[in-house]
């Protein structure tokens, strides 16, 4: 096994800065928040103050069917906040809780570990690296006023983060000796990676170094504008696109409403699948969801998935201002219900960690440990949704796929493996039970899931798969944490992790909800002043700032909108 | 590893909610079942944690409750009912839990519906897996008119773990008598 020497710089100031911020002989002492009358508790969590970091107690309970978090810091004081906006999903779904296989090759080793501070990830934590995201760069061709990941000009203490090739190759070697599964996915990410020249040199230096699975995120300006960049990208090791794509009309999706069509036309020829990634904000587009959808639904031969993005809320925000913003995956899955009439509705949707049973049956039959997605449930949800082309309609699967008892059904045959009994007659058994779960009757015209399970199951035939893509989307959501709803029981559960120079991997939700001790500390270590990197570069950081040329284009046509803007968009809303 | 001779004293018991009803009625009854109780005092907070730590972490119990009507010769089935309950062990991070307990390793329940239940005491979380309640209801036409003997046996299915072997306990109640009147 490899070993990963860990800059011990990185780690340990860092850790007497916590020492100085969170005591934790005083720990303890923090007030256990009182409850209310109108109030149920659920269970307790740690938390931290938004205002001051400090670890604290936090109350999770329940008030008119939904579930909240409550803390009280000594100096700063309470802090309520909406956690889950459905407690019977919550029930439904924390059924479905699966701790990971933890780091056997933790890169932090603490003896006294206090999440968050001490990520690295260390000796308690517990999900391996399930997508590892390199910033290739801090700087982004956008300006939007909401983003805190890119590079301000002008303000005190702004760097340009680039880690160099042999860094980024050091870091994936630091993800590859995880154990006991080694990380195999990875996101580059920015800042806008698209304005590193040198990209198709990285991805093709990740692939290198052993990953399977590259993902690129993008706001797919570069993309629009340079078409011929999806095939290169894509030659270069590109599994997909991630994109961002927060609505159907120019207002709720102004980063980048008349430049995704064209990314996406791009990505069709270059046959790079994409990710639509939206950021749900309550009153700004949580009323346009479905149609995200139905636009995804219209360009299912390239849109692999939409994966909504609950709201994260960070800076310092009132109260008031938080309820108007907030929104939480059970919130959008109910937007989503309502919006469709009841095409997604609510029950067709499962915790991320329900998929554990097909692992622990994958586990059982092979004798060995696999990949995993162990993350806190209240992180992520998810549920696929398969074209019926005759009909015209999305059709979730879990309306001819009993799911649930499925996974009822691969637990079992888990246990009895366990127990003892002879996989190969517990695999037969399977193979003839299998279809049963599918309801033939309800199946969408021209597939036969019982068949693709089957083949992928016990075949290893993954041809088949390709068809179904074709045909379905993934719909998923993360609902990132702020320091408002903060829970370290998620926390400690994260397998989306940031891989940095000094070959530590961090959380995301630790990575960037504090990040004045990970994201700026490691920035500001490893990057150049601006100033500097200007000079370097002999150019200007504003230089490579998008001005508008598709929209301004779209404009003269005359339409209001370019053709293949209201092409894309013709029949979702109406108006482009 | 606990000593599976503990699993041989099982109990269950048939309480009848309505011991009397008219032909038109229905008749309801409680069929309860607990695991030994030298086993369920020999699951500690010890057993769970090097649970854990061995990746032993999903503790299934099926249980298969049949209620039955004795006749003369056979004990003919009224009801059948099988259902799962749950522990999922957690690390978990609730300070009440790790004060009081000093423990970090923590079962979550999972109920016959598939809903969770968070506990606040250990002895609490023992129950739930290792003890059921079912309600069972007849109409009286299936019983007939006069004197009805109902009984019931429970099965508890339980796989192997780091604790325990892999095996089924059973448990059958004394009879308790119902009259269904003839209105
Ligand atoms: S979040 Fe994970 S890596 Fe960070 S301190 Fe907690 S357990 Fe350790
Ligand atoms: S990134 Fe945040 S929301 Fe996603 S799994 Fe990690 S802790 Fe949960």
């Amino acid at each position: 096994m490899t070993a990963i020497q860990v800059d011990k710089e990185s780690v340990e100031p860092h850790e007497k800065q916590i020492w100085l911020l969170v005591p934790r002989s005083k720990e303890a002492d923090s007030e256990s928040p009182a409850g209310h009358q109108d109030e149920r508790p659920i269970k307790m969590t740690q938390s931290i103050c938004p205002e001051c970091n400090r670890i604290l107690k936090a109350q999770i309970f329940e008030r008119g069917g939904k579930v909240y978090m409550r803390k009280v810091c000594p100096v700063h004081g309470e802090t309520e906040e909406l956690y889950y906006g459905d407690y019977d999903m919550y029930l439904k779904f924390s059924a479905y809780w699966d701790d990971g296989k933890k780091q056997e090759a933790p890169n932090v080793k603490m003896d006294s570990c206090q999440c968050p501070s001490n990520c690295g990830l260390c000796t308690n934590h517990l999900s391996h690296t399930g997508l590892a995201n390199i910033i290739v760069t801090n700087r982004c061709d956008l300006t939007c006023w909401y983003c805190f990941f890119y590079v301000k000009k002008g303000l005190e203490g702004a760097y340009v983060y680039e880690p160099t090739i042999e860094q980024i190759r050091e870091m994936v070697r630091a993800l590859r000796a995880e154990r006991p599964v080694p990380g195999n996915s990875v996101q580059i990410t920015g800042g806008e990676p698209t304005l590193r020249d040198d990209l198709p040199e990285i991805i093709r230096a990740i692939k290198e170094e052993g990953v399977d699975h590259v993902q690129l995120n993008t706001n797919g300006i570069n993309i629009a504008l340079h078409p011929e960049l999806a095939k290169i990208y894509r030659e270069a090791g590109v599994s997909n696109l991630y994109m961002s794509f927060d609505g159907v009309t120019a207002r709720t999706n102004p980063k980048n409403h008349w430049e995704a069509p064209y990314a996406i036309e791009a990505c069709r020829k270059a046959g790079l699948g994409v990710v639509l990634v939206p950021t749900v904000i309550k009153g700004i587009n949580d009323h346009e969801v479905y149609e995200i959808i139905k636009f995804a639904k219209q360009n299912i031969d390239i849109v692999r998935a939409v994966n909504f993005q609950p709201v994260s809320l960070t800076g310092r925000m009132t109260k008031k201002e938080r309820e108007k913003y907030r929104i939480t995956i059970p919130d959008v899955i109910k937007r989503i219900e309502d919006f469709s009439q009841g095409e997604i509705a609510s029950d067709d949707w499962f915790p991320v960690p329900s998929c554990s049973p097909i692992t622990h049956f994958i586990e059982a039959i092979t004798n060995r440990k696999q990949y995993e997605l162990s993350i806190h449930f209240a992180c992520g949800a998810g549920t696929y949704v398969y074209l019926d082309r005759e009909k015209d309609r999305l059709v979730p699967i879990t309306r001819f796929v009993d799911i649930k008892g499925l996974i009822e059904y691969l637990d079992e045959v888990a246990d009895d493996i366990n127990s003892g009994t002879n996989k190969y007659v517990e695999m037969g058994k399977v193979a003839l039970k299998i279809g049963s779960f599918v309801d033939k009757s309800k199946e969408p015209a021209g597939l036969d899931l019982g068949r693709l399970l089957f083949e992928v199951l016990f075949k290893h035939d993954y041809s088949s798969i390709g068809k179904f893509q074709m045909n379905s989307l993934f719909l998923g959501m993360m609902h990132f944490q702020d320091k408002y709803n903060h829970d370290e029981e998620r926390l400690q559960r994260c397998d989306i992790h940031y891989l940095t120079p000094d070959l530590r991997i961090i959380p995301f939700c630790s990575f960037n909800v504090i990040p004045e001790w990970y994201r700026d500390r490691i920035q500001k270590k490893y990057g150049v002043p601006v100033e500097e990197w200007e000079r370097q570069h002999n150019e200007k950081l504003e230089d490579r700032l998008y001005r508008g040329q598709l929209r301004k284009q779209a404009i003269k046509e005359g339409s209001g909108a370019s053709c293949l803007v209201n092409e894309m968009l013709s029949g979702i809303t109406g108006q482009p | 590893m606990i000593s599976r001779n503990v699993l041989n004293r099982a109990t269950a018991r048939v309480v009848p909610l309505t011991p009397q009803a008219g032909i038109n009625g229905t008749v309801s009854f409680r069929v309860e079942f607990s695991f030994p109780q030298s086993f369920i005092d020999s699951i500690t907070l010890d057993t769970i944690r090097a649970a854990y730590k061995q990746y032993d972490r999903r503790i299934r119990v099926r249980y298969t409750v049949r209620l039955y009507k004795e006749g003369a010769i056979i004990k003919r089935t009224l009801r059948e009912i099988t259902f799962v309950k749950k522990w999922i062990l957690y690390w978990t991070r609730a300070p009440d839990i790790l004060e009081k307990y000093k423990a970090y390793i923590w079962p979550l329940g999972v109920d016959e519906e598939g809903r969770a239940v968070f506990f606040n005491s250990f002895d609490d979380a023992k129950k739930f897996i290792f003890t059921s309640s079912t309600m069972m209801t007849v109409t009286a036409p299936e019983l007939g008119v006069g004197e009805s003997r109902i009984g019931a046996t429970v099965k508890a299915r339980l796989w192997r773990h780091t604790f325990i072997e892999a095996g089924t306990l059973e448990a059958s109640t004394e009879p308790v008598s119902v009259q269904i009147l003839q209105e």
